[in-house]
């Protein structure tokens, strides 16, 4: 009884204090994950003539969002406020009304062939708008890189993170029978709009990557009947042979981050090694020397450090080592084989495919080789390629049998949002352009 | 200035030899301790004893102390007393409580099975309404209880393309040239606590547990207290129990001390009065929870932890120009203002109605300050 008495005193103490003192402090470590709704309403035809344009930019707009997985759009016929002008009110209660949490407004005004496009964003909640309108100007036939604008300015405010919108994908266009594909290299906008084809289908192309700056691609080409890796300017598609010495095979190549120097992989006599070879003078270094197979070279952002697959160790597994050579040091160590790993742009994570028990998967592991997190799981996925923000992954899934295609996917790096990029035709061996000037 | 010194030096030497002199620092001698001289007994000579002496010591002894020590739903496992012999001998029955020290009859008594005795000792703790149910000898097993889950969370929606292996497995062994073209429909994100992935995404048998957990024996009811003997001390696996009780009845005391509008002297608006009870802000932590979105956070702001201070009104509606941040931390400040602005969202939103939370104790929940920690829900 004593012992009781002496706690609740000891105890009253303490607790009156707090209560007179300090406010109530509770902490908060659940919510929920779940795409954020938004309100946009159609933006703001400024002039008869752009009305087209409105429309569509505005389904752009929020097809951009919505594919994010981030973002949710609530339905026009759910709108209780009519935004008639740019410059109208807001009426915020009758968005909460809905539940939207954040409100794009914009206009679209069009002057021979120079398109406007301005908008603003509101966060509904905060009665407040969030950020400074921004307004763009382009050619009327960019209408869709300005739509691609306005939302990578909305996803970048809401998320604290970079766009990926107004970026473009490189890939193998496929058509054809499986056993008889005809393989050429095209490129399209990341959403599969504005395909154009880079290459015909007279020799088979492999593993495109565009250059840091996105006027470049480097690719494997069989054109000689041996794969040669191949430097090709998107704007003019003029190419030229970067690699072609006799008897010997070059492959699965990629720009370092400042664009002057590509890693490849040379197969001579039957064994494959790392090469850094200068775009301007030629020139290569080899940075390996190992019997085994060493291939899929990828550069980490600040250029120090490259990682790559190999088999040194028996099986297929992911090394990293110095730009200029050295000790590789593994990084795999999970069940199954690991190969084409490609490093995020943010530099944090290292993207791969791993096979494993018949199944491949896409996944990203930290460049310590730690917190593997599988994203996928299929017949065949393969090849995955970063978003400019490092927030998305496109890659290529095959389904089997004899119908079996590839085509291509994307995914969230939290492993939601995984769908299927649209695109005409079979499609295989995408590689995402930085966001575009 | 060596007269004083000499002073000091003689008092000083006074001072040593008077504390030597006076045995201060002599040992004293230890308070000597109340021995009470106790019989082992075994348990037959116990039950030979018993009829005649324990119905009217059951009389004469007071009724066992409260049950706030112990675990009222956790009885001591066994009705004899735990060998403690430490403890047993220290503590001697209260002189006023104490039976006549009885001589037993040999010849008048007679021999009764012992359970009749524990039958007739009435009940000591009464039944703990937390207690979990015990079932009775023979019942039959309980079934499993069906899993609830805290926090239920919808199923993750399919993916909408078939999946490849089992279409193949499915398909007739004639296939098409061309398979048909997998919809481009992606299933719509739903709200979860958690991300699955398709790679995590394997068909589970069912969410209960393979087992349930076993039943605990039934409490053996406390035997019959001989007045020889002392009241058992608290099996050590009950501490905790015991702890939780304690805790609750201090919890009861505080909050009947702190009503007493004289009693601690709030001045003002200061907080002052009941403080809110577990449950209470275990409510409002759930409220807050329900509306706050982290799905279009960065990978980064999914690291940041922030601090949110809001004034609440009457209602227990939040005034918007009160939210602020206090704090942060784990990310860059641009990145913790994407934190917070979910957090101050899912403050007003779900606050728009007000907060449920008890009138009288306004003082202590007018100024919140919350902790928004959204790690646990990141990308890992």
């Amino acid at each position: 009884m004593l012992r009781l008495i002496l706690l609740v005193l000891g105890l009253l103490v303490p607790l009156t204090v707090q209560a007179q003192n300090g406010p109530l402090r509770i902490i908060i470590d659940e919510g929920v994950i779940e795409p954020l709704p938004f309100a946009l309403p159609q933006f703001v035809a400024e002039g008869g003539e752009a009305e087209d344009y409105a429309r569509r930019i505005s389904e752009v707009i929020a097809a951009d969002l919505t594919g994010s997985g981030l973002f949710r759009e609530i339905p026009r016929d759910a709108f209780i406020a009519r935004v008639t002008s740019f410059d109208s009110p807001v009426e915020y209660a009758d968005w909460r009304a809905i539940n939207a949490q954040a409100l794009i407004t914009g206009a679209v005004a069009l002057s021979g062939d120079r398109l406007v496009v301005k908008f603003r964003l509101f966060d509904v909640y905060a009665n407040a708008p969030l950020g400074d309108g921004l307004q763009f100007a382009a050619s009327s036939a960019s209408w869709r890189r300005l739509a691609h604008k306005v939302a990578d300015q909305v996803y970048a405010r809401i998320t604290g993170e970079g766009g990926y919108f107004d970026s473009r994908v490189v890939f193998v266009a496929q058509s054809g029978p499986k056993n008889d594909r005809q393989k050429r290299l095209a490129v399209m906008d990341y959403d599969g709009a504005n395909l154009r084809y880079l290459t015909d289908s007279s020799a088979l192309v492999l593993a495109p990557r565009f250059s840091p700056e996105g006027a470049r691609v480097i690719y494997t080409s069989y054109e000689t009947g041996f794969p040669r890796i191949n430097l090709l300017d998107v704007a003019s598609v003029q190419r030229r042979a970067l690699e072609d010495q006799p008897g010997s095979m070059s492959f699965s190549p990629r720009f370092s981050p400042d664009g002057q120097r590509v890693i490849f992989s040379l197969s001579e006599g039957g064994n494959s090694d790392l090469y850094m070879m200068d775009v301007g003078s030629g020139r290569k270094q080899r940075l390996t020397t190992a019997p085994s197979i060493e291939t899929a070279p990828s550069f980490s952002p600040d250029g120090r450090q490259i990682v790559f697959e190999s088999d040194r160790s028996g099986g297929q597994q992911l090394y990293i080592m110095t730009a200029s050579g050295g000790e590789p040091r593994r990084i795999s160590f999970g069940a199954g084989r690991y190969g084409t790993p490609v490093w995020s742009p943010r530099g944090d994570l290292i993207a791969f495919t791993k096979q494993n028990n018949g199944r491949f998967h896409i996944g990203v592991m930290r460049t310590d080789g730690s917190g593997e997190r599988l994203l996928t799981a299929s017949f065949l996925d393969e090849g995955p390629t970063w978003s400019p923000n490092g927030r998305v992954i496109m890659f290529t899934r095959e389904t089997s049998g004899a119908g079996g295609a590839p085509a291509l996917y994307s995914v969230d790096i939290s492993g939601r949002n995984l769908r299927r990029v649209p695109v005409e035709g079979a499609a295989s061996d995408p590689s995402w352009s930085p966001l575009l000037p | 200035m060596k007269t004083g010194t000499y002073i000091s030096g003689i008092g000083h030497g006074g001072i040593v030899l008077w504390v030597l002199l006076a045995g201060l620092f002599t040992a004293r001698a230890p308070a000597p301790l109340e021995v009470a001289d106790v019989t082992l007994l075994s348990g037959a000579e116990f039950a030979a004893l018993s009829p005649a002496a324990a119905p009217r010591a059951a009389q004469e002894i007071e009724a066992p102390g409260p049950p706030a020590p112990a675990d009222p739903a956790r009885p001591p496992a066994s009705g004899t007393p735990p060998a403690t012999p430490s403890e047993t001998p220290l503590v001697s029955p209260p002189a006023e409580t104490s039976p006549p020290d009885p001589v037993p009859d040999m010849a008048a008594l007679s021999p009764v099975p012992p359970t009749q005795v524990e039958d007739a000792v009435p009940e000591v703790v009464p039944p703990d309404p937390r207690a979990e149910p015990v079932p009775e000898p023979g019942e039959a097993a309980p079934r499993p209880a069906p899993r609830v889950a805290p926090d239920p969370a919808p199923p993750v929606p399919p993916e909408a393309t078939p999946d490849p292996d089992r279409q193949s497995a499915t398909a007739p062994v004639v296939q098409p040239e061309a398979q048909p073209e997998t919809p481009d429909t992606t299933a719509p994100q739903e709200a979860a606590s958690r991300i699955v992935t398709e790679a995590e995404e394997t068909p589970q048998p069912g969410l209960a547990p393979p087992s349930s957990r076993r039943p605990k024996s039934r409490p053996v009811r406390v035997a019959a207290v001989s007045p020889a003997q002392t009241p058992p001390a608290p099996a050590a696996p009950d501490a905790a129990g015991a702890q939780e009780a304690l805790a609750d009845a201090v919890a009861a005391a505080v909050a009947e001390a702190l009503t007493d509008p004289g009693g601690t002297g709030g001045a003002g608006l200061a907080a002052s009065g009941p403080p809110l009870t577990r449950g209470e802000q275990d409510a409002l932590r759930v409220a807050v929870s329900r509306c706050w979105n982290v799905g279009a956070l960065s990978t980064e702001a999914l690291r940041t932890k922030v601090v949110v201070a809001v004034r609440l009104d009457e209602t227990g509606r939040p005034l918007a120009e009160t939210i602020r941040k206090v704090s942060h931390s784990g990310g860059s400040e641009a990145v913790a203002r994407q934190t917070y602005e979910t957090a101050r969202r899912a403050i007003l939103r779900c606050g728009v109605d007000g907060f449920d939370l008890p009138p009288e104790k306004y003082s202590q929940w007018r100024d919140i300050e919350m902790t928004f920690n959204p790690e646990n829900m990141g990308i890992r």
